[in-house]
């Protein structure tokens, strides 16, 4: 996933860099405190160092005043002008008298007024009037005294006005003074909280607001170095610990992701989802890259699954369309009615002309209680179809064999015989020749080799051995490339067509071989089929009651002529077992062994009805139905065994199954005529018919009919000549 | 088992109809298969699909469809008409032709029945799509 070209908080700081930074803000606060604070104190001093001059020149003026009114006691006293006039004079000596006034109480001496100046303004009556004052007023100090006399009477009232303008002089340069001093200490203050600012506060907020940016941009793990246990450093902290809880969810996030990609990509599904728009959004398997393509973002789902509709108008196209568009309209509390509805399965192109066949199943992604997303997952189901198909294939073929074989078995199994036997001998012949013509082969060699191999490739056409042709037509399309070559010189090298010849003709062997077991599995006596001859019944029966009087080898070749296979016996039953069992609502396999034991003509012929008889007794008396059979522990579908091997005067047969069983001491009349142990008939049993039928039979030709059981296990009927039946008889008793 | 649905069928061979309706009725749908082209309103009223040859002897697959549908009243519920063939230029022009869709691949009966199931599936996610809404 790529990242943001710039972060929200970015694009925010961006829009505010109109705004003042904070360390603007904190200078220009700083300036304007510090500005206000230096002008009131300036003001201040400046007030202060004003009136302290003042102070001091009222106190001189003080001093003075109270000096001159003690030198005019006398003169006043004695309405001494002239001394008025002369004290006077000597005070107007002092450059920072102004003005001196000295009014005499005495109304016939007349006050007297000196003046630096004629517009020097006078002391007012008003503060004459005080009598005793002393003050800054109008720009100048003005002290009055009363003078008194020795008696303790007032003789009058002096009053002098000091000049300010030194003080004034010496004020303005003091000021200037204060006011360059608080510019300095205000400028010298800012710069320094600025600094203190900057370096404390400016900075470490920049470089926390950095740090968010760079977090925010997923900048990996941020820290904050340095933090000091202030207010800023415990906020340095905070960020610290929050950008170390970010990381770590961050990694468990992706740990997460990793896990879940991990197990998309070992399912052997293609999973992808898309949006309502149909088009891939947001992850995928790595199956999904193998089946669909790589940069599956933003492609339609639809083009995905049908990249080659190429008609007007496909069916399974639109309704796959408006199940993509229906699926995100709907609530997804309906899920299950629109689920079977959606696209089955899609054949896409593949590596082959077949394509791939793909099952689909869809879920809801769920947001806010709306679809908001819908996972498809895909299986290749390509391998199984085509394992199927060549199975289901397979089995027709099988089937077609078998189904040939068996009537071939009906119709003449020996041509069939005679057949593997030709074809087999053939294939000798084909090998021979080609070990004769080693590296160079004749014209005539080569009309031999065709002869043979044509010869096997019609007759297994008729016999419909369709592996054995196709490998029949191969050789023979190599002998036509040799015919070729052969034309003109009359022989040809053969090369590597040699191997390929021989190698050819061991296959067709083999298929041949295949060919034989199928038609032994088809045929009722197995094996002994292969060794089947037509010869007439009548014949045989015939030779062989003419040797039985002769006795000896002859009679017992003819008895060997005259006997069975086993197998044919069992050919009656074999496909009727199954019907008989269904129609009694029951399932029963049927096993057969030694088919291929020779069993005496008398015997063979009586051996049909006998094994229909106790198979219908089987189906209707033993074995269970499967609902009582899987409730006993047993398999569901019985089992009935019949097999035949050889005893010392004649076969022994036993017929078993494993059904219900009977008590034999239970039942001593079992094989009489009328017994039966069901109530009712059925179409197959329980007339009490059967068994009686078949102990008569096998009694008219030297043979016995045992039975033993085990209640809830099996039913065993055993078939052998009474001299084999007594010598057993005699055995179990010496035991 | 219950019927998918009901389907009629119009083409003029005996054999493609009765592979046709042995593939579908396989699937559970109830086919009228069918050579004739008159007498067919009474079928078509409770028919869902209606599958239609286009070459047939004296007319063709146009003419067909205009004419069972006008044998429709405005009232009656009208089933789907699809045309079966696979004659490229003919099916491009379904719509003309008056056809509500068409269906590809003739003879190919595995086809032809993934094609109705669509269609079918179809109808069902419009139902159910006005239902939701």
């Amino acid at each position: 996933m790529t990242s943001a070209a710039s972060s929200p908080g970015e694009r925010r700081n961006v829009a505010r860099t109109r705004e003042l930074s904070i360390g603007t803000k904190l200078a220009v606060a700083i300036v304007t405190v510090l500005s206000a604070v230096s002008a009131l104190v300036y003001t201040e001093v400046a007030a202060r160092e004003r009136a302290n001059l003042v102070d001091a020149k009222a106190l001189g003026a003080s001093m003075i005043a109270d000096l001159l009114a003690a030198s005019l006691e006398a003169p006043l006293e004695f309405a001494d002008g002239d001394a008025v006039e002369v004290e006077l004079a000597k005070l107007m000596k002092n450059p920072e008298v102004v003005y001196a006034v000295v009014q005499p109480t005495d109304l016939e001496m007349t006050p007297t007024v000196v003046s630096s100046g004629t517009d020097t303004p006078a002391v007012e009556e008003a503060t004459l009037a005080k009598r005793s004052f002393t003050g800054a007023m109008r720009g100048r100090v003005e002290a009055v005294r009363p003078v008194v006399a020795r008696s303790g009477a007032p003789v009058g009232i002096v009053g002098i006005a000091f000049s300010l303008a030194k003080e004034d002089s010496i004020y303005e340069r003091t000021k200037a003074r204060i006011f360059w001093f608080s510019l300095a200490i205000t400028v010298g203050t800012a710069g320094m909280l600025i600094a203190i600012a900057r370096i404390q506060i400016v900075r470490r907020v920049d470089r926390l607001v950095d740090a968010a940016n760079e977090l925010q941009r997923g900048g990996g793990r941020v820290r904050l170095s340095g933090t000091s246990n202030d207010e800023l450093g415990r906020l340095g902290d905070a960020f610290n610990a929050m950008s170390d809880a970010i990381r770590d969810r961050e990694t468990r996030l992706e740990a997460a992701n990793a896990r879940v990609r991990e197990l998309l990509d070992h399912m052997k599904q293609a999973i992808l989802a898309f949006a309502p728009d149909g088009t891939v959004a947001g992850e995928w398997s790595r199956r999904a890259v193998g089946i669909f393509g790589r940069d599956l973002e933003g492609k339609a789902i639809s083009e995905l699954l049908y990249p080659r509709a190429q008609h007007a108008f496909d069916a399974e196209v639109e309704a796959a369309q408006q199940w993509f568009d229906v699926v995100f309209q709907i609530d997804p509390e309906v899920w299950d009615e629109i689920a079977p509805l959606a696209p089955a399965e899609v054949r896409i192109p593949g590596d082959d002309d077949q394509g791939r066949i793909l099952e689909l199943d869809f879920r809801p992604i769920v947001q806010e209680g709306r679809v908001a997303r819908v996972m498809m997952l895909a299986t290749d189901v390509t391998d199984e179809r085509k394992l199927a198909e060549a199975v289901r294939s397979q089995e027709e073929a099988h089937s077609r064999q078998m189904a040939a074989m068996r009537r071939l078995v009906a119709g003449g199994g020996h041509i069939f015989v005679s057949f593997l036997e030709g074809s087999d001998q053939r294939i000798d012949a084909c090998l021979g020749i080609l070990a004769d013509a080693k590296s160079l082969i004749r014209s005539t060699d080569i009309d031999r080799l065709f002869h043979h191999v044509h010869t096997i490739k019609g007759e297994a056409k008729a016999f419909d051995l369709g592996d054995l042709a196709s490998i029949a037509e191969r050789i023979e399309d190599r002998l036509s490339e040799l015919r070729d070559q052969a034309r003109g010189e009359g022989y040809t090298s053969s090369g590597s067509v040699h191997a390929e010849l021989a190698s050819d003709l061991l296959q067709a062997r083999r298929a041949i071989k295949e060919s034989a077991e199928v038609f032994v599995a088809a045929s009722p006596i197995g094996r002994a089929a292969l060794d089947q001859v037509t010869v007439s019944r009548s014949d045989v029966r015939a030779m062989w009651e003419l040797a039985s009087g002769i006795g000896g080898p002859l009679a017992e070749v003819a008895a060997r002529l005259a006997a069975r296979p086993f197998g044919e016996a069992t050919a009656a039953i074999l496909g009727s077992v199954p019907t008989w069992a269904e129609r009694e609502g029951k399932r029963v396999r049927l096993e057969v062994d030694g088919r291929e034991v020779s069993v005496p003509p008398d015997l063979a012929r009586v051996l049909p009805p006998v094994l229909t008889h106790l198979a219908r007794n089987a189906l209707a008396h033993g074995i269970e139905p499967p609902n009582l059979r899987g409730a006993a522990g047993k398999m569901e579908v019985g089992l009935v065994r019949i097999t035949c091997e050889p005893g010392p005067s004649g076969p022994k047969i036993v017929f078993e199954d494993d059904g219900v069983g009977l008590e034999v001491g239970a039942n001593p009349h079992l094989f009489d005529a009328g017994y039966t142990t069901r109530s009712e008939a059925s179409e197959i049993a329980g007339r009490g018919v059967g068994l009686s039928a078949v102990r008569d039979e096998l009694e008219c030709i030297g043979y016995s009919v045992t039975c033993e059981s085990e209640l809830g296990r099996f039913t065993r009927f055993v078939i052998r000549s009474r001299g084999d039946a007594r010598n057993s008889d005699h055995l179990h008793g010496a035991t | 088992m219950m019927s998918k649905g009901k389907i009629l069928v119009i083409d003029d061979s005996e054999v493609l109809l009765a592979r046709i309706k042995a593939a579908l009725t396989a699937v559970g749908y109830e086919v009228i298969a069918t050579s004739q082209t008159v007498g067919l309103g009474r079928h078509l009223k409770a028919c869902d699909l209606t599958i239609v040859d286009f070459h047939m002897p004296g007319f063709d697959g146009g003419n067909v469809v205009a004419s069972l549908q006008s044998a429709l009243s405005e009232r009656e519920s009208r089933p789907l008409f699809y045309l079966y063939t696979s004659d490229e230029g003919v099916g491009s022009t379904y719509r003309q032709l008056g056809f509500d869709g068409l269906f590809t691949r003739k003879g190919d009966d595995a086809a032809l029945v993934a094609q109705v199931n669509a269609v079918f599936r179809m109808l069902q996610l419009q139902r159910l799509a006005k239902r939701e809404r």
